[in-house]
This record gives C-alpha cells, sequence and structure tokens, in this order.
C-alpha cells in the first residue's frame, strides 16, 4: 500500500462556544478559546490519501487533489469565520474540523482508496480523523 | 467519532551513549560521536498522541489544558535541562538513546491518560532523527 498526502495552508478565524453549555462552563472548557470576538490560526489540513498505485504509478494525482480541495474547501475556509462554515451550532474545535473536511472530500474519492485528514490548528496541536472504525488493539508493543 | 489528537512539547537535556562494559573502541564503533567522553545536547520535541471519542458537548476528545498538565508534570519536569545519564532514576544504567526516551515518555503517561487513550508518542532529538513508541498496528502519522 502507499500513502501519498499533500498540505493545504488556510488562516481562518473561530471562537469556541459550546450552546449546551452555560457561559460560565464555556469559558472554564474552552479558557482564552472563547473569546466571543473570535481569533485566528494559520491552519493546515493534509489529506492523506492511501491505497495502490495505478497503472501511470500514482495513488491518486496531486493535481486532481489540489483541484479537490480548490472546489471543496476553498471558498469555506480560506480566510473565512470557521463558526459558519458548517452549519449552525457547528463546534469548530480541531477535531470538528478534521472530521468536517474528511466528510467533505471522502466521497468524492475513487473507490479502493482510504482517506485521512489531519487538521493542524498550530505548530502545538494537531488532529487526524480516519474514517469511522474501530479502536486499535489496547495492546502496546 | 474516534478523533488522534496530537500536542508537542519542547524540553532540553544532555546525554552520552556509553556502556560500561564495552571497550572505548567498541562504544565508539556502535555509537559514533555520541560516545564523546564529554557528552552533548538536544533541543529535543515530544508529541503525544490520544484517541479518543468526540465529546458532542464540547467538540473535543480531551481537553489540552489537561494534556499539557501531564506533559509538563510527568514528562518535561523530569527531563528538561537534565543529565540523562545521570539524573533521571527510570533511565539508570540505560543508553538514554531516543527510543529509550520514547519508551520513557511512554510509560510516564500510558496509566496517566484517563480520557482516551495513549497510543503514541514521538520524541525528536532534531528536526532529521525521532523515535516512535505506540500500540500494535497503528499508523505513524
Amino acid at each position: 500500500m502507499y500513502t501519498l498526502a499533500k498540505r493545504f495552508r488556510f488562516p481562518a478565524a473561530h471562537t469556541l462556544h459550546s450552546p449546551s453549555l452555560s457561559e460560565e462552563k464555556n469559558r472554564e472548557v474552552y479558557g482564552k478559546c472563547a473569546n466571543p470576538t473570535g481569533h485566528g490560526h494559520d491552519y493546515a489540513i493534509e489529506v492523506i490519501v492511501s491505497g495502490r498505485c495505478l497503472n501511470e504509478d500514482v495513488v491518486v494525482g496531486h493535481g486532481w487533489l489540489s483541484d479537490l480541495v480548490g472546489q471543496h474547501l476553498v471558498s469555506k475556509l480560506m480566510f473565512q469565520n470557521l463558526n459558519d462554515a458548517f452549519g449552525e451550532g457547528f463546534i469548530p474545535t480541531g477535531e470538528n474540523l478534521a472530521h468536517a473536511v474528511w466528510e467533505l472530500l471522502d466521497s468524492h474519492l475513487p473507490a479502493g482508496l482510504s482517506l485521512a485528514v489531519r487538521l493542524v490548528e498550530t505548530p502545538k496541536n494537531a488532529f487526524v480523523f480516519r474514517g469511522d472504525r474501530e479502536q486499535p488493539d489496547s495492546k502496546g508493543v | 467519532m474516534i478523533v488522534e489528537v496530537t500536542r508537542r512539547a519542547h524540553f532540553c537535556a544532555g546525554h552520552r551513549y556509553w556502556r560500561p562494559e564495552w571497550s572505548l573502541a567498541k562504544n565508539r564503533e556502535v555509537f559514533g560521536a555520541c560516545a564523546n567522553e564529554h557528552g552533548h545536547g538536544h533541543n529535543y520535541t515530544v508529541e503525544v498522541t490520544l484517541s479518543g471519542p468526540v465529546d458532542p458537548v464540547t467538540g473535543m476528545v480531551i481537553n489540552l489544558t489537561e494534556v499539557d498538565r501531564l506533559i509538563q508534570t510527568h514528562v518535561i519536569e523530569r527531563l528538561d535541562h537534565k543529565n540523562l545519564n545521570t539524573d533521571v532514576l527510570e533511565l539508570a544504567g540505560r543508553v538514554p538513546t531516543t527510543e529509550v526516551l520514547a519508551g520513557f515518555v511512554w510509560d510516564q503517561l500510558v496509566s496517566r491518560v484517563t480520557v482516551g487513550r495513549l497510543i503514541r508518542v514521538r520524541v525528536c532529538e532534531s528536526e532529521d532523527l525521532w523515535a516512535e513508541r505506540g500500540l500494535a498496528g497503528e499508523a505513524t502519522s
């Protein structure tokens, strides 16, 4: 199996607020990320595609991957407010963003390829969604 | 929905690769310049990856402030500005290689992670060299 990964960068704004929690609890859970006027990050999305190499010796064309991201993600994310990007009530944590991006891209991939999305919020934190699957074996190696 | 969360932290430490039961020639043959008498040091980076279900209320697997606290208390305070050959009880008698450090960080955190679970620890000695300890069958990122 081969994996091809491509990184796309996009500055965007967000604030973290859960409608299910009180204002006090929001501040407790999200800390300074709950600032109601928002803040932003230089985000990166790594689109990670795994599968067999095709006859042309590629897993998937990286130009095609760029077009896919350009078509489905750039206008949604680039210099946007991520609180508004995925519908009302969406909480733009790294976890939810990785999942939402995966959902947008996965159905467009050719059959036989698997997708993982790595959302990098800052140099200190990143979030990976690999699709819905079982948790790994708990036994260490 | 299972998401992997990675948090990065830094520490600086000194070490020397040396097995006392080996001759100088043998140590030099196996460890090269890392066996130099006076020791040396690195600016290390630690990447800790947890996996778990996303809480629909908060949109998070775990609050990163809790991950920071665990890493700070059980890894950084134990290793930062230490001599890894002499100052860390758990490493006594070991050659403090990057692999051994990855194992140390794993052992420090694995039973203390109570939300989600630890799936991977990466210790980078420099930008060009790193070692990982992780779960069986888990993809590296």
